[in-house]
């Protein structure tokens, strides 16, 4: 039996090829446009990012996910899949997200022995579900025995830490710059996990505008490090 | 449930005319006789009887058109929200669409005053084949200190269906107080939001080299992003400082689809 602990730093390591890595989600046009230019500003929008679609999106879908397959409701994990694709309205981010999913579940099938991930993954083939990371992520977590706020807690952390290393490359920042950010978000992760087992399902995907058009408008740019 | 507000209208088509068939209005809303501006397609305008929205109110609007009906839905005049001190104020919208049907949505904007609090959920039911054009805006209303955004929040949600699946949920939410909303990633120094989404058998791939063009003389008045839906439609977001750079913006989007269709270009006579 592999361990669970050491198996679930293994997921949440930013060396995990989820393919997160060729995406910025709109932060790019930010940095394009200089609104985002060194580490102060990267920060600052880190923040606004993950206490809103980081938040809403990610962190609540994540603990739905998990208790759905907690509770054995496997209709309703598809129908969170299917919303999730649904509210992604610019093409990159809702394109990037479905490509990391379906090769996160990929690689936790050939990975793991868990009869969920298999099933999910066979769904996303056949195209009865789309993919979606937060799902994945959910699912692997209760796999590996991960609590559900330690999940949601590591699988925010994941994303802030591959957005992190996006933007060392793209801006760029330095290295120890980054991983003094990636500190200095805890206590905001740790906010966000809590407030996530306050949120109402209703709740799940609320958005901000201006994040939205920097998505769209990322299709256009002229120069691009990253799918979206 | 007690409504404020309640309209029902069904569409049909007879020959090459469309008819409302059936309207049902009851408490602050109202509809007017149908507008003919071409002989094919009527232009309906709602109207809100009382001043404006109150804390409370509860307003529902349920739309059918039947195969190869057209018809416009507009508003007389702007929704004016006004403070909600103890419950916000909710509106539902349903909308079916049958196959072959045209669906024109040009409310005018949403005004929300200090303290107001709305909620909005609108559900698009569409059979492959029909055109949907759906459009809103939201606008601050003036406050007392005379600073925007002093409404306290905006919840809207929009849901289309193509065939019975989910193809788009547009979730916004909107709350001054608990979020910076002048800064990056929300407003970005805009005070106002307007949204579009078109899904349409005559969108094309490829549509996008078509609207970039019409929309690209805006750049300079509003923020635009567009992009391609997971059915093929389109959507339009826009932030900007003005109604009216909204409305045109989305006029122009709505006679680029007129043109598709071999309509004239949208005229809407307000008084």
């Amino acid at each position: 039996m592999i361990n669970p602990m050491l198996s679930f730093m293994q997921l949440c390591d930013s060396n995990f090829p989820s393919g997160a890595f060729s995406h910025s989600f709109g932060l790019e046009t930010y940095i394009y446009e200089g609104s985002i230019h060194n580490a102060e500003t990267f920060e600052s929008a880190m923040r606004i990012y993950m206490a809103n679609q980081m938040a809403y999106t990610d962190a609540l879908a994540c603990r739905l996910a998990y208790e759905d397959v907690e509770a054995g409701r496997f209709d309703h994990l598809t129908e969170l899949d299917h919303t999730l694709s649904a509210l992604a309205l610019p093409k990159e981010t809702r394109e990037g997200t479905r490509r990391i999913g379906e090769r996160m579940a990929k690689l936790c099938v050939d990975l793991y022995e868990s009869p969920l991930m298999n099933m999910y993954y066979q769904q996303i083939r056949q195209k009865k579900a789309v993919g979606h990371p937060s799902v994945v992520f959910a699912l692997a977590a209760h796999y590996l025995q991960a609590g559900k706020k330690d999940a949601i807690a590591a699988h925010l952390f994941s994303g802030v830490q591959s957005l992190i290393q996006n933007a060392v490359r793209a801006i760029p920042l330095g290295q120890t710059d980054g991983q003094r950010i990636l500190l200095a978000l805890q206590p905001l992760m740790r906010e966000i996990a809590d407030q996530t087992e306050e949120m109402t399902e209703e709740e799940l995907g609320m958005n901000m505008p201006g994040l939205e058009i920097a998505q769209m408008r990322h299709e256009q740019l002229p120069v691009r490090l990253f799918m979206s | 449930m007690n409504m404020t507000g309640t309209l029902r209208m069904k569409a049909v088509c007879r020959g090459d005319k469309t008819v409302i068939a059936d309207t049902y209005f009851d408490g602050a809303f109202k509809v007017a006789r149908p507008i003919y501006f071409n002989e094919s397609e009527p232009t309906v305008y709602s109207l809100h009887v009382g001043g404006g929205y109150l804390g409370g109110d509860r307003y529902h609007t349920e739309v059918i058109l039947e195969p190869d009906a057209r018809m416009i839905l507009t508003t007389q005049s702007a929704a004016k929200v006004y403070k909600t001190p103890h419950e916000p104020v909710f509106q539902s919208m349903n909308v079916s669409l049958a196959a072959g049907s045209v669906f024109m949505y040009m409310p005018d904007p949403l005004i929300a005053y200090e303290q107001a609090r709305f909620e909005q959920t609108t559900t698009i039911h569409m059979k492959k084949g029909a055109t949907l054009l759906y459009s809103d805006s939201i606008t601050p209303g003036w406050s007392e200190s005379g600073r925007p955004f002093r409404y306290e929040w905006i919840w809207s949600k929009l849901k289309i269906y193509e065939n019975g699946q989910l193809q788009v949920y547009d979730h916004l939410f909107l709350k001054p107080d608990q979020q910076p909303l002048f800064s990056l990633m929300q407003m970005e120094d805009c005070t106002h939001v307007g949204s579009l989404f078109i899904v349409s058998p005559l969108l094309e791939p490829g549509w996008q080299e078509e609207l970039e063009p019409l929309l690209a003389p805006y750049n300079d008045e509003a923020r635009i992003g567009f992009s391609t839906l997971k059915n093929g439609g389109c959507t339009v977001r826009i932030l900007a400082r003005a109604s009216h750079v909204i409305e045109e913006i989305i006029l122009q989007c709505t006679n680029w689809l007129r043109r598709k269709l071999g309509q004239e270009p949208l005229q809407l006579r307000k008084y």
